[in-house]
């Protein structure tokens, strides 16, 4: 057998090829959802026909997860090298965060502490008020008179404004 | 006829169509001259917010968004060599050797020039041929329609930047998110997990602008973190500082200068145009074939890659040209042609217009109306942007830790406020997360999107069919129009595989 045309299933750091596990994860997800297809759990009156198309994209989903399995490319995941999971987390923590403090407090008031918080992450050297305080009152004013005035959006009342 | 053509210009000229227009055009060359911003995400981040403006306002816009940034992304790809979309990847490739050759008028007025020139042409070709092809899809059925998404699946998966089965997976995905919710033909529920704000469907716009801005920014603000975006900004920057001996009077643009280009902006024209009108292949892929194609036919083809002003203007006139071009099978068929496209048939759809074979001739006002915004937003883009093309060099250079959080506070809000719905904002996150586990693994987001929006239409075409045959499949092939597009879908599969496989003989 030629050895070279076998897919490696491993990377030169020892860990998952990427292209191995987003083809497990295709056929995986396509297996998992097709089940309830099958059950009709959560499809309560799905008939034959409701359930063909999504029958037929979960099948086609199968199978090019299966052929991105056994292909034998290998994509290049230092692209995105700075996107840690850690920092996904925390850009979405501040974003359900963000969306809270505008709920409670205000649009305004949620936007300049959102975008205070960040900025202040961000600076490395330089003054609190220059590079953090006037570019955030900045902003927050520009979003506010936007979707205020512009776009005319009712938010929900807030504690504040 | 005459009271039409009255009403179709009093709508296209009215002061508020004008001025959200040329906005829009501002906002697109703005967002694609900073490296980072696309017009894909502005327009899906200005989605929600057009919901109160008139169809005519909302709707070009958009446009303006779409035309605008086509010609910003050659700004910075120009001025520091570094494309603001990747659709001006191609215009790096000699439009920042020319600069550093003593010649950024002359290569920024030449891609300037190059792109409204291609813009203009296939905007020509979407007013002359959508009509026509709208009124032949009026003889579709269901069995043609069907056969016509299977084929603009195909191509959108098959045609994309990268390995065609990422794409094809990417476009299965998209199709059974869209199947969530309730089916279009009986209305029962399906996959909802007991949600209940899913039994109306995944909703559009927070996916979109999930996929596109968030996971874009998702990686803009990675690369933030990590300190790298400023250190490659100052290194652009000393780049560009290195032209020190510039002399203004041999960088003058010129008619002649113009016409020498004229050949390679024409061919950029007529492939833009084609690559736009098919389903699936958007304004990178358009503007590598231009500058290959160009390259092949120039008198001075080693002068390619050295700063050549031809080698601006062939990508140039390229990606600008599908901007019309792609929304022609919309327009047509109503199947987007693009990612762009696809944005653009949302907010019809938002302003209450379904794209499709009767579009313009149910709403043949507002449709022409678009027309003639189409056709003077071209014009407003090359006035706009020769007055500010030094301004706009300079944005490049805003600092990714203001702008991040800005665009997201954007997204997030713009959500939200489209329906007064917190729902909508976790399916933005969720879609955030899915869009960035797809880049990383080099999936292209455009079939996803593309995917979700044809899937409806698709199943009901499907159905139909099926119950129109009595449950028989082999009805689906009973129709000469729909075999020749199967046809056509075979053919473009083996065409793609065996070039590829020939790439790849050659590479090993």
């Amino acid at each position: 057998m030629d050895m070279e045309k076998i897919p490696e299933t491993r990377g030169k750091t020892g860990r998952l090829n990427p292209n191995k596990f987003s083809g497990m994860l295709l056929m995986a997800a396509a297996v998992f959802f097709y089940s309830f297809t099958l059950t009709g759990k959560w499809s309560s009156g799905a008939g034959i026909g409701a359930k063909l198309f999504p029958q037929l994209s979960l099948v086609t989903t199968f199978l090019s997860g299966a052929a991105i399995f056994f292909s034998r490319g290998e994509n290049n995941r230092e692209k995105y090298g700075d996107l840690t999971p850690l920092r996904i987390f925390l850009f979405m923590g501040s974003a359900v965060l963000f969306v809270l403090a505008v709920l409670k407090l205000g649009l305004a008031a949620g936007t300049f502490l959102y975008l205070t918080a960040i900025f202040s992450h961000f600076r490395k050297e330089g003054g609190l008020l220059k590079k953090v305080i006037l570019p955030a009152v900045g902003i927050t004013f520009f979003i506010w008179a936007l979707f205020t005035y512009f776009a005319q959006i009712v938010m929900p009342p807030a504690l504040l404004f | 006829m005459d009271g039409l053509i009255m009403q179709i210009l009093e709508g296209a000229f009215a002061l508020p169509v004008i001025l959200y227009t040329t906005v829009g055009i501002f906002l697109g060359i703005t967002v694609g001259a900073i490296p980072g911003l696309s017009g894909d995400m502005a327009i899906a981040l200005l989605l929600p917010l057009t919901y109160k403006v008139s169809p005519a306002a909302a709707l070009g816009m958009l446009m303006g968004i779409y035309k605008g940034s086509m010609f910003g992304g050659s700004i910075s790809a120009i001025s520091f060599g570094v494309p603001g979309t990747p659709a001006a990847a191609a215009t790096v490739e000699d439009g920042y050797p020319a600069k550093l050759g003593g010649h950024p008028k002359q290569a920024m007025l030449t891609a300037l020039y190059s792109s409204v020139t291609g813009d203009l042409i296939s905007t020509l070709l979407l007013v002359f041929v959508a009509v026509p092809m709208a009124k032949a899809a009026l003889h579709f059925g269901p069995v043609e329609f069907f056969a016509l998404y299977v084929f603009a699946l195909m191509m959108i998966s098959l045609l994309v930047v990268g390995e065609m089965k990422k794409g094809i997976a990417a476009a299965a995905i998209g199709l059974f998110i869209g199947t969530i919710g309730m089916d279009p033909m009986m209305g029962s529920i399906r996959l909802t997990f007991g949600i209940s704000s899913l039994r109306g469907g995944i909703p559009l716009i927070p996916l979109l602008v999930g996929v596109f801005a968030v996971s874009e920014l998702m990686i803009q603000f990675g690369k933030e973190c990590s300190a790298r975006s400023e250190k490659r900004v100052a290194e652009d920057a000393a780049k560009a500082a290195e032209l020190t001996d510039y002399d203004p009077t041999k960088d003058r643009m010129s008619l002649k200068i113009y016409w020498s280009t004229f050949k390679a902006t024409l061919i950029g024209s007529g492939m833009g145009t084609f690559i736009g009108a098919l389903p699936g292949a958007g304004s990178s892929l358009a503007a590598y074939m231009s500058y290959g194609l160009a390259r092949k036919m120039s008198r001075r083809p080693e002068e390619f890659g050295k700063g050549t002003l031809e080698g601006v203007a062939a990508p140039e006139a390229g990606n600008s040209a599908t901007a019309g071009a792609s929304l022609i099978p919309l327009f047509a068929f109503g199947i987007p042609g693009s990612a762009t496209a696809a944005l653009f048939g949302a907010a019809l759809i938002m302003q209450g217009i379904n794209p499709g074979p009767m579009m313009i001739e149910e709403n043949k006002v507002i449709i022409y109306t678009l027309f003639v915004i189409i056709i003077y937003a071209t014009f407003i883009n090359l006035f706009l942007s020769y007055g500010l093309i030094p301004l706009y060099a300079k944005l490049a250079r805003i600092k990714a830790c203001y702008l991040v959080p800005t665009v997201f506070a954007l997204a997030l809000l713009g959500t939200f406020a489209s329906r007064n719905s917190l729902f909508d904002v976790w399916v933005l996150l969720a879609a955030g997360v899915l869009g960035i586990y797809l880049r990383k693994n080099e999936f292209p987001l455009g079939p996803l999107v593309l995917g979700f929006i044809v899937g409806p239409g698709a199943e009901k075409a499907l159905r139909q069919a099926l119950l129109m045959g009595r449950g028989e499949w082999t009805f689906l092939l009973k129709s000469p129009i729909a075999l020749s597009f199967y046809a056509l879908c075979i053919l473009s599969l083996l065409l793609i595989h065996f070039s590829v496989k020939k790439k790849l003989v050659e590479e090993d």
